[in-house]
Formats: structure tokens, sequence, C-alpha cells
């Protein structure tokens, strides 16, 4: 009898210990991996003090990187918006054949490293490749200029909105839009009326993601930009052109706008979660049915 | 308005869901579609509705054929199974929406709009609830709202998708009566899909039995009770006995299983029209042993299983059973008080 309780205390003792060092590890783990980076980030843009830190940011250099970024920002985003909510619609109104295999597609920028991407893209557009002919008959220029940047960009955050938008359209099914229907809407009023709102808050942590992707983008961005200074360099390709200048600070202070926009993320992230009406009401609803 | 359906099928890719249904619903009706799931009477329902497309047939609403029309014009007001309420719109503004996206031209005052809508929850007895989010409300409360939702924009037409189907018995009981009052009180043609056969029997001016795409019988609550015209209906609509007899030429049906004259014939008997009795005679041929008896109800229900080891379900008042003293493990005697046979019946 004793000897079972000592059993079982010495059982409850090592659950409670194994418990602990789970903890821990996962502890250090983010404080190595997170915490302790994102502090050296700020530690070292700020250590010569705030002047020579405003001094960085406003050179004329990481100003024409912050603008070209934003540029590139407020094309990609918008059309991936578009292209998420379409993308989103198909999948979950519609079946059809391949739906699987496009699902899969989808993750594709997920999957595929984002410089095998932007090589795709150079080999496509530069004036050797493949559509080489056509660039030049229309002299555009896409590799190494604005419309190559733009396209990879396009390619590495086009999941994002759809991503977070199917989830949510499944499991709403077409009820509502089908309700909507036979109350009189059309096409439009069903999309705007119904569809959207239900998914806003959905959309609109897809659009911080997609976003925040577009800003931070390096690997296909490297690959397509050329690096000509002033013209095709973006904040995450700064970093990197200071880095290798060995001005470190000057990394580490335009790296910290990038901690800045990642920061914000994550707030907005976690005041959409407190904000979405539809999840506040989601436990009272338990006495319904 | 009246509905007719002529010769209308559907299949989802190779299952029948539908299969040659014709049937017409007279203007005012209160109609139920019953059947198991998966008889074809949601997707039935859902082709009226013109929110799916028949692979054949027609389907006209006043005489007017409607098989091609967009389910915007066809003007009937439709209550989904899951209420299909707007979540993100207060129970005012889902019961306003119809008359929000009417064309500019036909779209009423806001005050109009107002006044429709608050009359319309009144009638449902939730105007109290105006502003509250659907997800606030229990399932019966949203029934009713997805039910004035419906009728705000004045349907000649009224279908209900398992109206009652998500609630529970009590409150399901109670939505039916008042279903049937506020039928009786606006007289708009009505088709509701139950499964539910008490539902349907105590609701419905007429019943429309289906069975895997096809009908088996329409008819009055009375007709398909009483007369029903197939097995299924039979078995469909309450429990049953089914004996294996013989009919003699004489057209006399004879129970015990040593009868070697006459045919084979399936007789279904429901548990009421089978009396008890300690001793054998005429009136109670057939031998059976008491199994179970369950007194709780208002009626007393016995099971039994007879000389074949067929099991039996007999319903008796409770001063019977106190006559006869039932007990478990008993031997009894058994008789049909009435029956019911079909003809061409050979598919056992």
């Amino acid at each position: 009898m004793l000897k079972s309780y000592r059993k079982i205390f010495i059982k409850r003792y090592l659950v409670r210990l194994f418990r602990l060092s789970v903890i821990l590890t996962a502890l250090c783990f983010m404080l190595l991996f997170l915490i302790f980076p994102l502090v050296v980030v700020f530690y070292n843009s700020f250590k010569e003090g705030v002047s020579v830190y405003a001094n960085n940011i406003i050179r004329k250099d990481t100003i024409d990187a912050v603008i070209l970024t934003l540029k590139i920002l407020l094309i990609v985003v918008p059309l991936n918006t578009l292209f998420g909510i379409a993308c989103a619609w198909y999948v979950t109104r519609y079946s059809f054949r391949g739906k699987r295999l496009l699902l899969t597609l989808l993750d594709l920028p997920f999957t595929v490293s984002p410089v095998v991407a932007g090589t795709v893209f150079v080999l496509l557009f530069s004036v050797n490749g493949l559509l080489g002919s056509l660039i030049e008959k229309w002299n555009i220029q896409i590799i190494f200029a604005f419309p190559g940047m733009v396209l990879a960009t396009l390619f590495v955050t086009f999941p994002f909105v759809a991503r977070e938008l199917i989830p949510i359209m499944e499991e709403q099914g077409q009820e509502m839009e089908e309700a909507g229907r036979m109350l009189g809407a059309n096409g439009l009023q069903i999309l705007l009326k119904i569809t959207l709102p239900n998914i806003r808050w959905a959309l609109f942590y897809g659009i911080i993601l997609c976003s925040a992707r577009s800003i931070g983008e390096f690997g296909a961005v490297s690959v397509v930009s050329g690096h000509i200074r002033g013209k095709t360099i973006t904040v995450p390709l700064e970093v990197e052109i200071l880095y290798n200048e060995y001005n470190l600070t000057g990394a580490f202070c335009v790296a910290s706008l990038l901690c800045f926009i990642g920061i914000i993320t994550m707030i907005l992230r976690k005041w959409i979660e407190n904000k979405d009406p539809l999840i506040k009401y989601r436990e009272g609803s338990r006495y319904g049915d | 308005m009246s509905i007719e359906l002529i010769h209308v099928s559907k299949k989802f890719g190779s299952f029948l869901a539908v299969d040659d249904v014709s049937f017409s619903i007279q203007r005012g009706e209160l109609l139920a579609l019953l059947g198991p799931s998966g008889s074809g009477k949601t997707t039935i329902l859902r082709i009226i509705a013109g929110l799916e497309k028949a692979d054949s047939g027609t389907v006209m609403l006043e005489g007017r054929d409607v098989t091609e029309e967009d389910p915007r014009d066809r003007g009937i007001g439709f209550v989904f199974q899951h209420y299909a309420l707007f979540r993100h719109l207060t129970v005012f503004e889902n019961v306003a929406f119809g008359l929000r996206v009417k064309p500019r031209s036909e779209r009423p005052s806001e005050s109009e709009i107002k006044k429709t809508v608050m009359d319309l929850l009144s009638l449902v007895q939730l105007d109290f609830l105006a502003d509250h989010y659907p997800m606030q409300l229990s399932g019966g409360q949203r029934q009713r709202v997805a039910l004035a939702r419906a009728l705000a924009i004045r349907p000649s037409i009224l279908l209900l998708d398992e109206p009652f189907g998500s609630l529970d018995a009590r409150v399901r009981k109670e939505l039916r009566r008042w279903l049937r009052k506020l039928h009786d009180e606006i007289h708009v043609t009505s088709v509701f899909v139950t499964h539910d056969q008490e539902e349907a029997l105590e609701v419905s001016d007429r019943v429309v039995v289906m069975n895997q795409g096809h009908v088996e019988q329409i008819g009055t609550p009375e007709e398909v009770y009483f007369s029903p015209k197939t097995p299924f209906v039979f078995q469909f609509l309450g429990d049953v006995n089914l004996f294996h007899a013989r009919e003699l030429s004489s057209g006399e049906i004879v129970f015990l299983p040593n009868e070697s004259r006459g045919i084979e014939k399936r007789v279904f008997v429901r548990p009421n029209q089978i009396s008890i009795a300690l001793k054998v005679s005429k009136e109670n041929p057939i031998s059976a042993k008491v199994l179970y008896v369950n007194t709780a109800g208002p009626m007393v229900k016995v099971e039994l299983i007879d000389g074949q080891n067929n099991p039996l379900l007999a319903m008796i008042t409770v001063e019977e059973y106190q006559q006869l003293q039932l007990k478990k493990d008993m031997t009894v005697f058994i008789g049909v008080k009435s029956h019911h046979t079909f003809e061409d019946d050979t598919d056992f």
C-alpha cells in the first residue's frame, strides 16, 4: 500500500520535472533566437547615439530604398488581395477537377526557395531569356529594373491572402450567400454585403502578412534587382549593401526599420484577434443550439 | 401561387437524387415533403427555389415556366436548415436585407423599411431582440428570425428546409404548431421538408412521401397514414410489425406457421392493432413470449418474440396491462385486430 503511494508520488514528481524542462527549453529557445537578436539589432543601431541613428535613416540611399520598397508594396498588395479573394472564392464555392492540384500549387512560393523564383524570372525575361525577343521588340526592361522586382515580389507573396481566406470561407459555407440570393441580392451586393463583411478580419490579416513579406523579401528580389544604387535597391538589399561595406551601424539602423515593421505586424495581429466581434460572440453562442 | 413540377430529374455525379418527379401544389397550401435522408426532398426544394438546376423536367410557378429563371426573380422566400442568418448583421438588419437590396426604384423608404421589419418581428414575437446579433439568440429564436427575413420580401411561396431539424423536442413541437397557425393567418403557399413523420402529419395539408428520389405517395395526412399505397409508406409513417402469413383464396389471412394453403403474403400491422390474451382463442392464435414491458407513457409498450423468433411490438392501454398482469418471460397469445397487405408485394 505504502509502496504504491510512493510510486505515484515519484511518478507525479517526474511528470512535473519533465513539464518544467520542456517549458524551460522553449523559453531558452525563444530568448536565444527571437529576443536576443532583436535586442542586438536595436542595441547596435542606437549605441552611437540617436543622432547617428537619425542620420543613417535620412541618408539619401536609405530614403530611396524605403520609397522603392513602398512603391513595390503599393502595387503588389492590392493585386494579391484581389487575386486572393478571387482564388479563395473560386476554390471554396465551386468544385472542379484539379482543385487539389491548385491548392498545392498555391503553396509553391512557400516551398520553393525565393532565389529559384528570382532565377526563373531572370531566365524568362532577360534579353537572352526565353521571352527575350519580345522584351527587345517592345523595348522594355524587366530584369534589373522595377517591373522585375514587382514580379518577383508578386510571386513570393501571392499565397498569403488566399491562404487566410480559404479556411474561413470553407467553414462559413455558402448558405449565407444563397440566402442573400433568395432575398434578391445580385452578385455584387452579395460580395459587398455578405461575403466581405464576414471575412473582413481574415482579409485584413492576410493583407498585413502579405505587406510584411513584400517589404521584407530579399532572395527573389535580390536576384532580379541587379543592385543598382538609387534605382533597384529595396530596404533589405540596402541592409546587405551596408553590411558588405563594413558599415555595421548603418546596416543595423536600416535593419531596425524592418524589425519595427515586424513588431507592428504582431501587434496588429493581436488587435485583430481581439477585435473580431464574431470571435467575441462565439463563446456566448453556446447556449443557442 | 401554385407550383408544378413536371418530370424533374437531377443527378449528382452518378447519384440519382431526384428521379422523374411530378406533382403540383395548390395556391395557399401547406405541403410537407417527407422522406428519409437521401430521398431527394431537399434537392426538390432547392430546384423549386432555383438554387439547384434540374437536369431535365420543368418547374412552373402559377403556370409560368421558371426552369431557367434566376432565383432572384422567382419571388420565393427560403428558410435554410441552419437558418443561414447573416451573422455580421443585427436581427433588424437581417430582416431588412431583402428590402435594402431592392433596386432603387422599388426600394421602400427608410421609415417604411423600419415599419415592415418591426411588424414582421412582432409577428414572430421577437421585436424586443431587434438589435441583437444572431449569435446571441437561441435556436428557436434564430429560426423565427430566418422566417421573418424570408417573409420580408412578401414572397408568394415559402420554402422551408428541415425548419425544426436542429431544435430540441419541446421547442420543435411548439414551433410547428405556431407555424401552422401562422400559415392559417398569412396563407402563403408553403412547402417544408422533414424526415419526421409526426411533424409532417401534424402540420401539413398534404404530404408527399419520398424514397430514393421518387414519390411514393401524395395525399392528406389521413390518406397516407390510413391508406398507404406502398410498404415503404406504411413502414415510414410509424412502427410496424411484419408477419409472413398466407392468404387463402377466400381472402382470409392465416397467421399460423403450419398453414400450407393459399399464397405467402407480407402482412403489416401497427403495434396498437395487436391484441394480447393469456389464453389461446380464434382471435388470439399466435403464441409469443414477453421480452420487455415499458409502462412509461400514455400507452404500455410490450416487446415480444413469437415462435419463429420474430420480434414484435404491441401497444396496449394501461387498463389492459393491469388486467393481464404481464411479466417478463410470460407466454401469451396475440392476435391481429386489423392489418394491411399490398398487391404485388413480392420483394421479400
